[in-house]
């Protein structure tokens, strides 16, 4: 796999700010690889998710997407083609009265020509589950429906990476499976570089990597099993870890020998009951 | 201290128009003076209209709501009344702040119930401590503080009532968990401190499990089970069914369960989940 962003030394002050957001970052995301941010409110994640398609641009180092500098206003509408956005509230996001209308705003800003548009709509409000939706009026819909079309909206652009801010923090429990299985599908069936801002643990468990945020650096990073393992360094970090975890951390004190690594509930009965000799 | 019930109660919306709508119907419910009642159901169950009737935002379509013994709806001047009693803390309810200063926002609710100088100061300051915001912080623009700080500040302008009945629809929605956690113990504090009512609504089963004495569970505009989170939690196919799920540590004792390890008592919370498994492992890992 290749890189698809790459962060040298970012550094990112926002304007009329005595102390630095981000401190000086050097990540490489994978193309068609998922990965989940975590950080309590403030740790830089945001900041760091807007540098990704150039809505902000280092005060210092360099931010590459597809090898393009972001900083280089040449490259901005190739940056933002490349990478798409999602942010938290769906009701910020959504333009139009009619749900394909809305899809169709993007491609059409983009010139793309009738026919073309028309073929992705379909396709993208297919993918997210959305289609007999698409002429519906979007005010209508729930939480999970109307972020569902706004990543839809973003599809029908054909990015090769998406990133989520939080896009599941307004969401009931079934709203959000809806969106965290539909980033998933196009991860993984469509090869689409996917980065999921959250505060939701439980969110993180099927990404590939989990980088973890605190005061503008990163100080965790490795996949969901390893950096939820270090349970100290999350309950630092003002985080939890899954109720998985927690509860093979609390045994394993007690002369348990659990791993760490069983994230799902299915391995962590499994686990315990294994221990247990059943 | 204060006494909820509702008799009957529906509510309709835009009757008479194409859009009609029963959203809630037949709900007959007592909420007795001093208990916290977690309030769960799918988006769109009917628990937001429920709770717009407890402080007479809404009118019943038929039935009443009674509080303290006296429906609330009577006259105009119970219902003003009513809304100092019970105080209603919406979702993201920072979007509301609009005040100069913290503290002349924490001061809006409080100045309204015409009390005097001395008073409301003594309310602001009481509500500002049970839910950690800071006297230093009285004199800036709420705006410019942080979410979590903002989310608050909200919560401390309704407590400012002192409101017999505390109802919170989602209030640690959005937060980080830490976030989450310190907002938790400060309705917990309240609770203790004040023998209020609260009623709080939320998605999360987690939060409700560990805090809630009784789970009210709303349905397709009804109420589907009504009991301690102990009696709730142990009918997961019913939670499941109707699109909500069990806190997880639940889940993991019914995997344990599916797997033949039988835990001795009901478990909602992971202390309870790692104390039960402990019991079982005792002699074994000799702890």
């Amino acid at each position: 796999m290749s890189a698809i962003i790459e962060t040298e030394n970012l550094h990112y002050t926002y304007p009329g700010d005595e102390s630095e957001t981000l401190k000086g970052i050097d990540l490489t995301l994978e193309e068609g690889s998922f990965t989940a941010v975590l950080g309590h409110n403030g740790s830089g994640k945001s900041t760091l998710a807007k540098h990704f398609n150039a809505i902000l641009t280092p005060t210092e180092g360099r931010v590459l997407v597809a090898g393009m500098d972001t900083s280089d206003e040449n490259n901005l509408l190739d940056v933002r083609r490349t990478v798409g956005m999602v942010f938290q509230n769906p009701d910020n996001q959504i333009v139009a009265n009619v749900v394909e209308d809305d899809v169709a705003f993007a491609p059409e800003n983009l010139g793309v020509e009738p026919a073309e548009i028309r073929r992705r709509v379909d396709e993208a409000l297919k993918q997210v589950g959305m289609y007999e939706y698409r002429s519906h009026a979007p005010h209508l819909l729930s939480g999970g429906q109307k972020q569902r079309v706004a990543i839809a909206g973003v599809i029908a652009m054909e990015p090769r990476v998406i990133a989520l801010d939080e896009p599941t923090a307004m969401l009931d429990p079934q709203g959000r499976a809806e969106v965290i299985s539909t980033v998933t599908s196009l991860c993984r069936e469509k090869g689409i570089t996917v980065i999921l801002i959250t505060h939701h643990m439980s969110e993180c468990v099927g990404a590939d990597r989990l980088i973890v945020m605190s005061n503008g650096l990163v100080v965790a990073d490795g996949s969901p099993a390893e950096v939820f393992s270090d349970v100290e360094l999350m309950k630092r970090e003002g985080l939890t870890v899954p109720c998985t975890t927690q509860t093979e951390y609390e045994l394993n004190k007690c002369g348990f020998s659990l791993p760490l690594s069983a994230l799902t509930v299915e391995d962590c009965a499994a686990a315990i009951a294994a221990s247990l000799g059943k | 201290m204060s006494e909820i019930k509702a008799e009957g109660l529906r509510h309709v919306y835009s009757v008479g128009t194409p859009f009609e709508k029963v959203a809630i119907d037949n709900i007959n419910v007592l909420i007795p003076h001093g208990q916290l009642v977690g309030i769960i159901g799918h988006t769109g169950s009917g628990k937001s209209t429920f709770i717009q009737h407890l402080n007479g935002l809404l009118k019943p379509t038929a039935g009443k709501v009674c509080c303290d013994g006296q429906d609330i709806n009577a006259s105009k001047q119970i219902t003003h009344d009513v809304r100092f009693k019970v105080g209603l803390v919406f979702q993201y309810p920072e979007y509301q702040l609009f005040e100069e200063t913290v503290y002349k926002d924490i001061a809006f609710g409080p100045k309204n119930m015409k009390l005097s100088e001395g008073e409301i100061d003594q309310h602001v300051r009481e509500a500002a401590r049970f839910v950690g915001v800071d006297e230093e912080l009285f004199e800036r623009s709420p705006l410019e503080l942080s979410g979590g700080q903002k989310r608050r500040i909200a919560i401390a302008g309704v407590i400012a009532m002192r409101p017999g009945v505390l109802i919170l629809d989602e209030p640690t929605a959005g937060l980080d968990p830490e976030g989450c956690a310190q907002i938790l113990q400060n309705i917990c504090d309240y609770r203790r401190e004040t023998g209020s009512t609260v009623i709080l609504v939320s998605h999360s089963m987690d939060d409700v499990a560990r805090i809630a004495d009784r789970l009210i569970v709303f349905s397709g505009g009804g109420i589907f089970m009504d009991g301690t989170p102990q009696e709730v939690f142990s009918r997961p196919d019913e939670l499941t069914d109707i699109g909500l799920s069990v806190p997880e540590p639940t889940a993991i004792a019914m995997a344990l369960h599916r797997r033949g390890v039988e835990l001795g008592s009901a478990v909602y919370t992971t202390e309870q989940l790692v104390s039960a498994v402990k019991a079982l492992g005792k002699g074994a890992s000799g702890c």
